[in-house]
This record gives C-alpha cells, structure tokens and sequence, in this order.
C-alpha cells in the first residue's frame, strides 16, 4: 500500500513541483479560441493525452524509470527530449517545471534529486519534467504502471486547473472533464511502451497556441 | 468454367523508385550533375527564376502516375554541394489514395554541404479516404548551410461523405553532418481522431522548418504574419538546439494551407538569402 500512497502523495496539487506556472499550452489555446464550449476543451485535453502525454511524456517517463539511477543513461533521454520539443515555451517550461520539482525532492533529501540538480546546474542534465520524475518516481519505489497513473493525473489536472484558474472553465465543470479523462488515463497507460519507439506528439493546434503565447503581451502562466 | 481475375483484380503492388539528385555549384550557377528520377516521380527541367539570386536552381517535382497509392516506397536521396542554392517544389498538390493496409512511404535523405542553401517544399498532401501516408525524411545540414523544408496535409472525400483517411505519419531528424542531433519531430494522427481537438478547429495542417545560423533567421512575428495573411494561423517559435525556427500552420483548408506555405517559404528565404525570390509559378 505504500506505493500507491507513495503515488498519491506525487500526484497530489499541493506537492509543490512547479505546475501551478505552467498552462501547457492552454492560456494561448483559450486566447486563440475565444468561443471553446467546454465540449471543444474537453475534446482538446483529450486529444493532450492521447496525442502527446502517452506517446511522449509517457514515453520519456518510462524511459527515464528504466534507466535505475544511471544519471548518463537519464542526461541521454533528456537530451532526447529537447531535441524534440520543438516549441521554445514549452521547452523552458518543461525544463523550469523539472527543477522545480527535483528542487522539491533535493531539499527532502532525496539522493538521486540531489544528484540530478547538481548535473542541471552544472550544465550536465537538462532537467525536463518527465524525465525527472521517471527517475525520481523510480527511486521512490512507485512501479511502472503507477508512475504512468500519476503522470497522466497530473498533466490533465494541470490543464484543467489552469483552465479553472483562468476563469474559461468553472470548477466543478473542470471536475467532471478531469473525472470523464480518468478512463482515458487508465486506458493509454496500459499500452505497451516497447524501449525501441520514439518520442512522437501530434497536437499542432497546441503547439501553436504555446508558440504564440510567447507573443503575448500579458499572460498568467509561463506557458 | 471459371474467368479468370480481370488485371484490375490482381493484388497491388505499389511502386518502388529509389531516386537521387545531386546539386552542385559550377560556373557561378547551380546545377544538376546527377538526376535518378523513374516512374512515378517525373522532373522538370532546371529553371534560374530569381533575379537576385541567378544562381539557384528551380525544379518542379511531379507525380506521373496521378497521386500516391498502396504499397508506393519512393526514396529520394537529395545532395546539395558547397555554396550551390537549389529549390525543389511540386507543381500541385499529390493525392494520396487508400492505403489498402499497406499505405505510402516517402523517404527523403537531405545533405547540405558547406554554404549551400537547400529548400524542398511540397504542396500540402490531399488524403482521400483511406489513405494512409508516412513521410520520413533524414537531414544533414552543414553549420553555415540553409535547409528549409515544408509539408503538409488536407483531406478530401470525393464523394462528401466525410469518410476519413486512415493514418497520417511525420517522421524528421535534421544532424550535424558530424552526427550531432539537432531537432527531431515525429508525430501521427489516425484520421478518426482527426476532429477531436488535435487541430482545434482547423481541417489542414503544415510544418515549416528552416535550419539555418541565428542570423540569417526571419523575425518569428513576420513568419506568423506572413502565414496568417490568408486566413490561416501560425505558431513560430525557435528550434531547439540553435537549429534555426519551426512553424506550424493550421488552415480551414488545403487552399489556404499552401497560400500560406508559399508566403512563409517566400518570407524565409529571403531572410536566409538576403534577397527576394521570385514568384513560383504553378
């Protein structure tokens, strides 16, 4: 049982990993799309996790848990990552989410957060989010399907609490998206993640709301 | 007594094409020293169209056997030599027909030496229903060179029925001839999942990719602006790794997507020139 307390202990919104500053592209999506029903963000955050959490977080995740510890074997999966982030917004933040998350763990004392935010800031890691936490979450003792679960929570709790924050989506509204996503969740974190496939991601009308987010003369989150 | 299957019966095949082109630069032009071009695929001849830049060689690339179909594996090895400035672009769009379970590959391998500039820019794709296509393309571009490469797709049901394609595959690595990585972007979609938010409310969908030094890269505004002009929106940003800049477009429809994609093309390449190009006839 300690694992998957373990687990919700991760998932929950108040570990203070970073998230609260990051939108995932969401803020420039409603920015862009100034007449989303909740139906069209639904479809959106769905189309988050099918097309780009479980065939690349996901997958740099796991990656990552595999790779037990082996700082050179995680600092490759991370360069991985970034030469493959294509969008500079979501690129920083996925670097700055990571630090503030291993920061977190550093500072409880974890050795192999300790380890990793020495490589970040001595320019040997580049510290993106999901790498850190398929490492760190690895170290903690959470097994591969848990880690999946507690990824896909958090990356569609942190759309919709940015949404909610942004006032586009109301909080209980943002709460039935979040408990309609859980299925999803469950289903795409049962797929098999083979080590030979690669990172792939397939939402451009994120990828360019994100990119001209970066444009915006006031925004709230940093992505 | 038993007919036998009519030729239209029998089983396809698809087509095999395992094509080169070699550019070099020679008496102040570019020019074509090798072409290994065959069926489906069919060239121009080579055009000088810019009078800023009279030496960059223009080829149309055309598809000779209406579209692509099952089965179809068509390679394409492209070499653009030291200094030498090529453009390659299709006169229309290619449809692509149903895949049949075996779908259409098409392999582009991209070197730009030392200097050069390299553009390959296709007219957005026309998935029927059905189709199901996979674009792999492999780039290695010299630290002072210039590729810029745009593709993308729409879909098109003949008969209005909105059937949908079947798969849809982006496949790109851009190295240092040296083998450091510098960008990749992978990305698919399966037609049913086509309207479900991937594309907010957009039909049509592009990548433009310009590898290039920081100096020689538009400003990211002019990019968006340039796409947006005729209705479709764009979102720039900067490459990772210093590689240069991407741009994704969306558009209501293939029309606008490649009005869009000439615009962004003609913007690019001017910066990465300094010099205007001129219109690509079509």
């Amino acid at each position: 049982m300690l694992r998957v307390l373990q687990a919700i202990w991760q998932a929950d919104g108040a570990f203070p990993s970073g998230a609260f500053a990051f939108s995932y592209g969401i803020e420039g999506a409603f920015a862009l799309r100034r007449d989303m029903t909740l139906g069209d963000f639904e479809a959106l955050v769905a189309a988050m996790l099918k097309q780009r959490w479980a065939c690349y977080d996901r997958v740099a995740l796991l990656w990552s848990y595999r790779a037990r510890g082996d700082r050179e074997a995680i600092a490759a999966v991370d360069r991985e990552v970034e030469a493959s982030t294509l969008i500079e917004t979501l690129r920083t933040g996925s670097r700055r989410n990571g630090g503030a998350f291993l920061a977190s763990h550093a500072r409880l004392g974890q050795p192999l957060a300790i380890a990793l935010r020495d490589d970040v800031q001595a320019g040997n890691c580049l510290g993106h989010i999901a790498v850190m936490q398929g490492a760190v979450w690895s170290e903690l003792g959470l097994d591969e399907a848990l880690a999946q679960l507690c990824s896909g929570y958090t990356a569609a709790s942190g759309v919709i609490t940015a949404a909610i924050r942004l006032g586009a989506v109301g909080a209980l509204q943002g709460q039935g998206v979040l408990q309609r996503c859980l299925p999803l969740i469950e289903q795409l974190a049962a797929q098999e993640v083979p080590d030979e496939v690669e990172l792939s991601s397939f939402v451009p009308f994120l990828d360019v709301a994100a990119a001209r987010h970066a444009q915006a003369d006031l925004r709230l989150f940093a992505n | 007594m038993r007919s036998l299957l009519q030729s239209c019966s029998g089983f396809e095949t698809g087509r095999s094409l395992d094509g080169a082109l070699v550019v070099d630069r020679a008496g102040g032009r570019s020019v074509l020293r090798r072409q290994q071009i065959g069926y489906p695929l069919h060239i121009t001849r080579g055009f000088h169209l810019d009078a800023a830049r009279p030496d960059l060689l223009t080829l149309y690339l055309q598809s000779a056997s209406g579209g692509l179909y099952a089965g179809d594996r068509i390679k394409l090895d492209v070499r653009v030599g030291a200094l030498a400035a090529f453009h390659m672009t299709t006169q229309a769009s290619t449809v692509v027909h149903d895949g049949r379970a075996s779908g259409a590959i098409q392999r582009l391998a991209v070197t730009v030496e030392e200097g050069a500039f390299c553009a390959l820019t296709s007219d957005p794709y026309v998935l029927f229903p059905g189709a199901d296509l996979t674009l792999e393309t492999d780039a290695a571009v010299a630290e002072d060179a210039v590729l810029c490469l745009a593709d993308g797709f729409a879909v098109h049901d003949p008969e209005a029925k909105a059937r949908p394609f079947a798969r849809f595959e982006s496949r790109l690595s851009v190295s240092r001839p040296g083998g450091r990585l510098l960008m990749k972007d992978i990305g698919a979609i399966d037609g049913d999942d086509m309207r479900n938010g991937a594309l907010g409310p957009m039909a049509a969908v592009a990548n433009f990719v310009l590898i290039a030094p920081p100096n020689r890269l538009p400003a990211l505004a002019d990019m968006e602006q340039a796409a947006g002009r005729w209705g479709a929106l764009a979102g720039c940003s900067l490459a990772p790794n210093g590689a240069g800049l991407v741009l994704r477009i969306l558009a209501p429809d293939g029309g606008v997507l490649a009005r869009a994609l000439d615009t962004a093309f003609h913007v690019a390449a001017h910066a990465a020139l300094d010099a205007p190009l001129a219109r690509r006839r079509k």
